[in-house]
């Protein structure tokens, strides 16, 4: 008997179960997806990212930052995302598939060789930060294992009497006269990180509702902003 | 030829055959093309990896050098290993199976030339876009666009000379080897192409993108290179035993294991998609246990017949080696997906120990072994030397075995003190900076065994090809002879 048909349909068979599972279902059902009017604020969710961040997303996949950064806050129970201060939401609600609606490339990451970035953007809002952290990280952070990214600076000795540009990065005290300046890339970067948050109440990712009910009041209708967490 | 395996080809040489096991080899040679370039990149691949795994060992060693950060290397490291590597070595000894199972010659040679040289301009298009910093964003499919574009016409090239030569095979009915190979065939391409097509032709929304690349990097590690690895041992370890199979049934088995249910594992518990994608995934991983265990257990059962005193060539010391290696790589795999588990292990240094344990420590060893071989019968000349045999080994599995545990124990570790929300992630990161650094002793070796085994291929086609112009000017020359 040839055995050859019966195991190229066998095979098809297969790979269309999984095709039908895993590409066609989770398009049916989350391919549709749109922004979501938080009534209590009346704002949109997710925000589309403005143009400077959208470039930097650019500059971070190139870059590939996703390797050793996450961009997903598991829920409670699973892991310690939520225990250590990475969630924005109030309560152990976790990243949901409608946060990401407006990457260009979905980075979810793989791997914690960093912390999660997915409320980067809310946790350290300050811009100089950010560049200086990525000019040196070890400088903000002592021990970090982030390589420095100073091909995305330009360093340059001021000559006598020039004036430092109000881009570039705080002095250092060992290296007087020297002036670092951001290129375009590690401005859209920060940019991007900056921006970067996952806290709105939606239909999928509620607002923790604590139990017994009495005692729920306002604020389990309201997102709790997390305290800042202290910069690493 | 005076190597010790040679007598493994006795099966081959079936009176009734019309045709002779040499003549297969001779039409196979094309096939040659496709494993030197692969063992070419496959020392790539691992010099990058070593540069990118510096990163840990001195972090602004590479801060004013872009190609060489580690966002840059670890990506073009692992689609060297994979592109260049993985897939055209696999489809090297997935043609040349097809060929000496099916008693058939080498059909369609300048469709193999001609994907080969496509598949190679789209690897080192790829590799080196990476390196630029054009990066798609996505896991194990990081290569641009046009880079893509020439790995899949390259491949169908290739894949479709395998199809015609399985069609011209002289039985009807398939020996096991052979459902693994044309499914195999089939599975890359309609993976490939659907993941090439939404996510960088027609770009889906969203988590969508990262469900398709979780669904593709599973397909392509837990089913194609399975299917792949398993063809050659199925192949091989029955001739190394001179005996057969310990039971076709259960061969089956593990076949529609691999293919039904090997293909649903892959997406983490807790990522932010609807539950029941996880769900589904973990019942699918565990629903494949019975098939790994049938796998084992079969393999095992046949290689214990094996003659334990006798020389062994180098493919009868990798291949065996990879088929233990299977079972084990493949059962953490499912362990590591169950919520508890994950909830632990997830985003630390395990997974990537896991992933390396399969695709180097049992696919890539268990390939070197079916190259080894085919390599010696396409190009023959002597087996190496013990002690290179046996440095080539030491590097390779004893590599593979020593990254494997150092991450596996650093990520266990890591993963235990992620969770405790009162450890300063600065800490959590010091902490397996240790595993890491003892990781990279594993990669030396793995680039010393993969060293070796580029010289090994090399040389043999060298002395091959010098031999075949020697003998082509000693027939040519006559003439000229004859004039004088």
């Amino acid at each position: 008997m040839n055995q050859g048909p019966l195991v190229f349909v066998g095979t098809f068979f297969a790979l269309a179960a999984t095709w039908f599972t895993f590409v066609l279902e989770p398009s049916q059902q989350i391919g549709n997806q749109s922004q979501f009017l938080i009534e209590d604020s009346g704002q949109l969710f997710p925000v589309k990212p403005a143009g400077l961040a959208h470039q930097g997303e650019a500059v971070y996949r190139a870059n590939g930052c996703f390797y050793c950064h996450t961009m997903q806050v598991r829920p409670q129970g699973l892991g310690g995302d939520v225990a250590r201060g990475w969630g924005a939401r109030s309560g152990p609600v976790q990243s949901v598939s409608r946060d990401y609606l407006f990457a260009e490339t979905t980075m979810l990451g793989s791997q914690r060789v960093g912390p999660d970035l997915t409320n980067i953007g809310l946790r350290q809002t300050n811009l100089v930060w950010h560049l200086q952290h990525l000019y040196d990280p070890s400088s903000l952070a002592p021990g970090s294992t982030m390589p420095p990214y100073r091909f995305l600076f330009t360093k340059h000795t001021l000559k006598p009497g020039q004036k430092r540009s109000p881009d570039a990065l705080p002095e250092d005290p060992k290296a007087p006269g020297v002036e670092v300046l951001p290129s375009d890339d590690a401005k859209a970067l920060v940019a991007y990180l900056t921006g970067l948050h996952s806290d709105g109440v939606l239909y999928e990712a509620p607002a923790f509702y604590v139990k017994p009910v009495a005692k729920a009041d306002k604020k389990a209708a309201v997102p709790v902003t997390p305290a800042p967490a202290p910069a690493k | 030829m005076s190597s010790p395996s040679c007598q493994l080809d006795a099966s081959c040489a079936d009176a009734s055959a019309p045709i002779t096991c040499a003549e297969i080899d001779a039409s196979s040679r094309p096939l040659l093309l496709l494993v030197v370039s692969a063992a070419l990149w496959l020392v790539v691949g691992s010099i990058l990896g070593l540069i990118s795994s510096l990163t840990f060992h001195a972090p602004k060693m590479f801060a004013d050098c872009a190609a060489m950060s580690f966002g840059r290397s670890h990506p073009a490291a692992n689609n060297a290993f994979l592109y260049g590597f993985a897939v055209p070595a696999g489809l090297a000894v997935l043609l040349w199976l097809a060929g000496r199972i099916g008693r058939t010659k080498l059909i369609g040679a300048p469709l193999v030339v001609l994907g080969w040289l496509l598949w190679n301009i789209g690897v080192t298009v790829g590799v080196l876009g990476i390196l630029q910093g054009e990066n798609t964003g996505h896991e194990w499919l990081e290569f641009s666009r046009s880079a893509s574009g020439f790995l899949l016409i390259g491949y169908v090239a290739v894949a479709l000379a395998g199809v015609l030569t399985f069609r011209a095979r002289k039985e009807g009915k398939l020996e096991l080897s052979q459902w693994f190979i044309l499914a195999a065939l089939f599975w890359f391409p309609w993976i490939y192409s659907t993941s090439h097509l939404l996510l960088l032709i027609w770009p889906v929304r969203g988590v969508l993108q990262s469900v398709i690349t979780w669904w593709y990097v599973n397909n392509l590690a837990n089913v194609w290179m399975v299917l792949v690895g398993l063809a050659a041992a199925f192949y091989f370890v029955p001739k190394f035993a001179k005996a057969p199979l310990h039971s076709r049934p259960m061969g089956l088995f593990s076949f529609w294991s691999v293919i039904l249910f090997g293909s649903w594992a892959g997406i983490p518990a807790g990522a932010p998609v609807p539950a029941w994608i996880p769900a589904v995934s973990t019942l699918g991983a565990f629903l494949s246990i019975a098939g790994i265990l049938a796998t084992w257990l079969n393999l095992s059962k046949t290689l214990c017949l094996a003659d334990r005193h006798a020389q062994r060539s180098l493919s009868e010391t990798f291949i065996p080696f990879g088929v233990k290696v299977f079972p084990v790589a493949a059962l953490l795999g499912v362990l590591a997906q169950p919520a508890g588990v994950s909830g632990l292990l997830n985003f630390t240094w395990f997974l990537p120990a896991q992933q390396q344990l399969l695709v180097y420590g049992f696919y890539g060893l268990v390939l070197m072994g079916a190259l080894h071989f085919m390599v010696s019968r396409l190009a023959p000349v002597a087996d190496p030397k013990p002690m290179f045999a046996f440095l080539h080994f030491i590097g390779c599995a004893g590599g593979v075995v020593i990254f494997f545990l150092a991450l596996a124990c650093g990520g266990v570790a890591q993963g235990g003190v992620m969770n405790d929300s009162t450890v300063p992630f600065l800490n959590v990161v010091k902490g397996t900076l240790m595993w890491i650094r003892l990781s990279s002793l594993g990669e030396l070796l793995m680039i010393l065994g993969n060293l070796l085994f580029l010289l090994n291929v090399v040389l043999a086609v060298v002395r091959f090809l010098k031999v075949s112009m020697e003998s082509f000017m000693a027939e040519n020359a006559k003439p000229a002879g004859v004039r004088a």
